[in-house]
């Protein structure tokens, strides 16, 4: 598959759905777009660099140990994300908190890990790894901004809607998380019936 | 009586699911049926105990002497992967019924983020051993309950009319939140 | 059983490369940050003390501190770290004392108090209850400390862990 195609593809799946797979950091740290979209990123890091090792060494990993080997790479590529983190991006560290180790487990690293690099060439795993991560960062700041907007009245910390507006509260707390990615679903979902999505 | 704090707060007020946002793929996965509920959650309660029996001795014995402590992430998920492999042999050498009721639930463990929390968390919050293994079974017990209230809802809402829009996931996910909202009142039961 | 050994030689060589890699980036990264949070600490003392001529950190019996002297090198204020269990697992908070060893300030560094209740104890209106108070003080809750309904556990946890390292760093870094 040629690269370009690759991260358009990546790209393309259905950006709520991605939020799915991915669930815990999801839900977590969507309070505040800021963390939002610095988790995205993050994953998205971790992403390219573990497709890029995992396709480069597709041919050397024998398939019995693929699993194990695949989360050692990731796994590495976390540790040197979260500690890149700490050292440069400290408030955003201290905000993501145990949600960045926890990448590790996030069902769509290691999908992509098995579905595309383990089989695709060196470039074109680097494109699928940018195309998903950045629909997956996509998808996560949009939910936080709603978060943030209805739980606090701003956007990226910037005053929307005024002194008047009295906040929800319960958008900044776990209830509020459950409940505002599900009814992102259910509107998701209105849409994709009415213009005949996926 | 700080173990009872422990206990409870694992179970009620920061319920891994509700409020810790833990686990929340099997939660989501199998919270169809009451049935394989049961399983998975006697599955997480065994693997999440025996987790923390072994990080525990592994953070503060092996890394944190030898200034280590970088490669916490990637040490804990490799124990925890061997862990349930050794688990599942285990379980199928002695208890061939056991391993019937759960050996499907075993391999899906190593990438429920509960697990790992749950041994990194133990870390975070500077428990000792004893605490560490009562927190995390406390915190396992914590995700069955929710586990389990959860299937119960999903079974009766077979039944029921469900708008078009909503069926499934997002419906599940509003229901958890509604759910998270009632367990918040347990709140401010310890403080 | 060759192709076993041939498997764990594969897996044992990545699991090698990781580790090499994972501690060639913290080398780096762990010098960045120990420069980094030093670096916070003495803009924090320099704020807190500006008429400091020069700052020098002290370990006594385990204990440390900043201190803040002046051009004589008598110590006008020390700046230390402690920390306190509260409701949802440890607080750090650092503590500003003066030469006289009167709190100068209080500010909490790291925390995890359940947002809307136990956080209460981070904000400023609560912190600058301990401004001015020095070890004789009893810093107990329900008498100069306010009580504050549905955070007992992290308002006494505070105000515990203020009033333990306040005097031991008061005897030890200032002599008083």
């Amino acid at each position: 598959m040629s690269p370009l195609k690759a991260l358009l593809n990546g790209f393309k799946e259905i950006p709520p759905l991605r939020l799915v797979l991915g669930l815990c950091p999801v839900l977590a740290v969507s309070a505040f777009a800021e963390n939002g979209f610095g988790m995205g990123l993050a994953a998205t890091a971790v992403l390219i660099g573990s497709n890029l090792v995992i396709s480069a060494l597709r041919n050397v990993i024998p398939d019995k140990i693929r699993i194990p080997c695949f989360i050692v790479v990731i796994a590495t590529f976390v540790s040197i994300v979260d500690m890149t983190l700490n050292a440069f991006m400290p408030a955003l560290h201290a905000e993501l908190g145990i949600f960045v180790p926890l990448i590790v487990v996030n069902c769509i690293i290691l999908g992509r890990a098995e579905a595309f690099a383990s089989k695709n060439g060196v470039l074109s795993s680097i494109a699928d790894g940018i195309g998903v991560g950045l629909s997956f960062t996509f998808a996560l700041t949009l939910l936080s901004a709603i978060r943030e907007l209805l739980g606090a009245g701003t956007i990226f910390g910037v005053s929307v809607l005024g002194e008047a507006y009295q906040p929800f509260r319960v958008f900044g707390f776990p209830p509020g998380a459950f409940i505002a990615l599900g009814l992102m679903l259910a509107f998701y979902n209105m849409l994709a019936k009415k213009y005949k999505l996926g | 009586m700080e173990l009872i704090a422990i206990i409870f707060g694992a179970i009620f007020i920061n319920n891994f699911v509700l409020s810790r946002f833990l686990g929340l793929c099997p939660f989501v996965g199998v919270s169809r049926k009451v049935e394989t509920a049961l399983g998975m959650s006697m599955a997480v309660v065994f693997v999440m105990g025996m987790t923390a029996v072994v990080t525990w001795p592994i953070e503060h014995f092996l890394l944190v002497p030898n200034d280590l402590q970088y490669l916490r992430t990637i040490v804990f998920i490799l124990v925890i992967a061997t862990l349930v492999q050794f688990v599942e042999l285990v379980v199928r050498k002695i208890s061939p019924a056991l391993y019937q009721a759960l050996g499907i639930f075993l391999p899906l463990i190593t990438t429920n983020c509960a697990v790992l929390g749950v041994a990194i968390l133990n870390i975070t919050l500077e428990y000792n051993l004893l605490e560490s293994v009562v927190f995390s079974v406390a915190a396992a017990v914590g995700f069955a309950l929710a586990l389990l209230i959860m299937a119960g809802i999903r079974e009766r809402l077979e039944f029921s009319f469900v708008p078009l829009h909503f069926k499934g996931i997002s419906l599940a996910l509003i229901m958890t939140g509604i759910l998270s909202l009632a367990f918040s009142g347990f709140k401010g039961m310890l403080e | 059983m060759k192709e076993i050994v041939r498997l764990a030689i594969i897996l044992m060589l990545i699991t090698g490369l990781a580790a090499g890699s994972l501690a060639y980036v913290n080398q780096i990264t762990s010098q960045v940050i120990a420069e980094r949070e030093a670096q916070e600490k003495i803009a924090l003392i320099q704020k807190i003390f500006p008429e400091a001529a020069r700052f020098e950190e002290k370990t006594i019996d385990g204990l440390t501190a900043m201190l803040a002297l002046d051009a004589a090198g008598q110590a006008v204020g020390l700046l230390t770290e402690g920390s306190a269990a509260g409701y949802g697992g440890p607080i750090t908070f650092s503590l500003a004392v003066d030469g006289a060893g009167k709190i100068v300030s209080v500010g909490v560094t790291s925390h995890t108090e359940t947002p809307g209740i136990g956080d209460i104890i981070a904000e400023r209106s609560f912190l600058d209850q301990f401004t001015g108070k020095t070890a004789a003080d009893p810093l107990t809750v329900g008498q100069d400390i306010d009580h504050i309904t549905g955070a007992t556990v992290s308002v006494e946890a505070m105000a515990d862990g203020v009033r333990q390292v306040l005097p031991a760093t008061v005897s030890r870094f200032l002599g008083k």
